[in-house]
């Protein structure tokens, strides 16, 4: 017996690349169906597993669409994408983009977005631990000089944009209501962890653009002009003292002091 | 580097994270699977730093594949290390198993022969964790729903050429023992009779399923969901006499996680069959 064959057909079964007939070689003669039925018991426990840890993963999403929708399109997603890592952390990344195309829920436009933002929330938790430059640290800052400064943000900043109302379709989420929006709308999110719980903030199209510059190596005052040029109402005043509290900075780049 | 202590723990979970920091002494020790720790930072790692400051720490892993004939992640093996350099555990433990194939992870489980090639493949695979540790780790047995046409080894005797292999302690699983012994048709006395206890540095007790599989037969599943039943604690208490020594004894609980009162009910219990041995074997000795 070679176990590397073994540990092939096993994969496959598991994943419903192949029937039991190719292990039948390697194990004891079970009479019947057992045999099949004391092997599925290793592809239910890697897929129930699995399931659950894509809930956890994209509760949103779950809230949306139900159980077993969601059940339904897990198990598609696993057949196609099995994990490649022991990590849970790794796993589950490709769901919103898998979700755009599982037929099923293909009027669900916005579903890809929705858990685009549930993975966001997952990779902003788990994130390296930082802490966001104090209030206090801008204070005391140059105000020309900081305008031609970069800004590094946290690692656990990711921005969202989408061409639907998604900030609210993701709050009707986690109240699990049944109330309607209109989702034809573009809407766009700020997610971050400054201390030991994830924020999300829904942003004006000028602020989403200041702070995609940011992330873009931008300079503040680069990123300034940016936003009044996608957005006519922008309030800059107003942008720096939200990019100061909501604790988006790790550093201020090339500051002269 | 300090032992577990010989008592009971728990495995811990995230949500009774804040219960176990507001009480330090809950339990004995507690046990993590390091998978779900292999973030870069966030709470589960503040509240793991913070409970590490007042408990005896186990790292039980569940991700390692020691039986892959392909060998091991070796992404997987630097992450490990970089928890253990981390949390300093008293102690590192791994399964006799395999998950993953052609980069392709199950995440579960899943058994292998115990035949000579299994041997070499599974002593390669423990030499590199404990050379990347700098530790001896412990190896579990496991719980399974199938049984192989030919080996060279019962799992005992398997157990046994492992540690003298690898210089490798055991976990020992009662719960598995019984599960796999109902599964597969053997004797669990006769099985612990002729297991290596003298290497057994950590056991594991858990509840399972009883349900059915085709026809009129039924079957064991290991799902760490309920309480440990009777016939479980006896094998316990027999493995404990066999043992001749009070031996660090965990309550997993890994699905359907109760209130923390329910998991330190059964580690209470653990205690006592504990406390109990430890009675009967001073008596002996000083008879």
């Amino acid at each position: 017996m070679k176990l590397e064959e073994l540990q092939e057909s096993m994969t496959h079964f598991v994943f419903n690349q192949s029937d039991e007939r190719t292990l039948r070689q390697y194990l004891k003669s079970y009479h019947g169906d057992e045999l099949r039925a004391r092997l599925s018991i290793y592809r239910n426990n890697t897929y129930h597993s699995l399931i659950e840890a894509l809930k956890d993963l994209y509760p949103s999403v779950v809230n949306t669409i139900g159980e077993n929708l969601f059940t339904a399109s897990a198990r598609d997603f696993l057949s196609n994408h099995p994990p490649h890592s022991a990590a849970m952390v790794d796993f589950g990344h490709e769901f919103p983009l898998f979700i755009r195309t599982f037929g099923p829920l293909a009027s669900l436009t916005y579903l890809g977005d929705l858990a685009a933002v549930d993975l966001a929330r997952h990779l902003s938790y788990h994130a390296a631990e930082q802490s966001p430059l104090p209030a206090e640290a801008f204070s005391q800052l140059d105000i020309a000089a900081v305008a031609q400064a970069k800004i590094k943000p946290l690692d656990s900043v990711h921005l969202i944009s989408s061409p639907f109302a998604i900030f609210d379709i993701w709050q009707l989420a986690q109240a699990q209501s049944e109330k309607k929006v209109d989702a034809d709308r573009a809407q766009h999110i700020l997610i971050l962890r400054p201390d030991a719980d994830v924020d999300i903030y829904q942003l004006g199209a000028g602020t989403f653009t200041f702070f995609q510059q940011l992330l873009d190596n931008h300079t503040l005052s680069e990123a300034l002009e940016a936003a009044l040029e996608a957005d006519h109402h922008f309030d800059s005043t107003g942008v720096i003292s939200f990019l100061i509290q909501s604790g988006f900075t790790a550093q201020i780049i090339g500051e002269a002091s | 580097m300090s032992t577990l202590p010989a008592r009971s723990g728990i495995g811990l979970k995230a949500r009774h994270y804040s219960q176990l920091i507001e009480n330090p002494t809950a339990t004995g020790w507690l046990e993590v699977h390091p998978e779900n720790y292999m973030g870069a930072g966030g709470p589960p790692h503040r509240y793991l730093g913070k409970l590490r400051e007042h408990y005896p720490l186990s790292m039980h892993g569940v991700g390692m594949s020691l039986g892959s004939a392909q060998g091991l992640d070796p992404k997987h093996l630097s992450r490990l290390r970089a928890l253990v350099d981390r949390y300093q555990p008293e102690q590192v433990s791994e399964h006799l198993s395999w998950s993953h194939w052609n980069g392709v992870f199950l995440n579960d489980l899943l058994p292998m022969p115990y035949t000579k090639e299994s041997l070499a493949v599974v002593s390669t695979n423990i030499d590199k964790v404990q050379n990347a540790l700098g530790r001896r780790i412990l190896i579990e047995n496991p719980s399974t729903y199938i049984d192989f046409e030919r080996g060279d080894y019962s799992e005992p005797e398997f157990f046994r050429a492992l540690a003298k292999h690898c210089d490798c302690g055991i976990l020992l699983d009662i719960n598995n023992v019984f599960v796999s012994a109902f599964n597969n048709g053997f004797d669990p006395i006769e099985y612990l009779d002729n297991f290596p206890l003298a290497q057994v540095g950590e056991i594991h007790l858990a509840g399972h399923t009883l349900t059915h599989l085709d026809g009129e037969r039924q079957i064991r599943i290991d799902d760490h969901g309920s309480e440990v039943i009777t016939e479980v604690w006896q094998l316990y208490e027999y493995s404990l006499s066999l043992l001749g020594k009070p031996v660090a004894t965990l309550i997993e609980w890994d699905t359907k996680v109760p209130e923390l009162e329910v998991l330190l009910a059964e580690s209470q219990k653990a205690d006592s069959y504990l406390q109990t041995a430890t009675e009967s074997l001073r008596r002996t000795a000083l008879s």
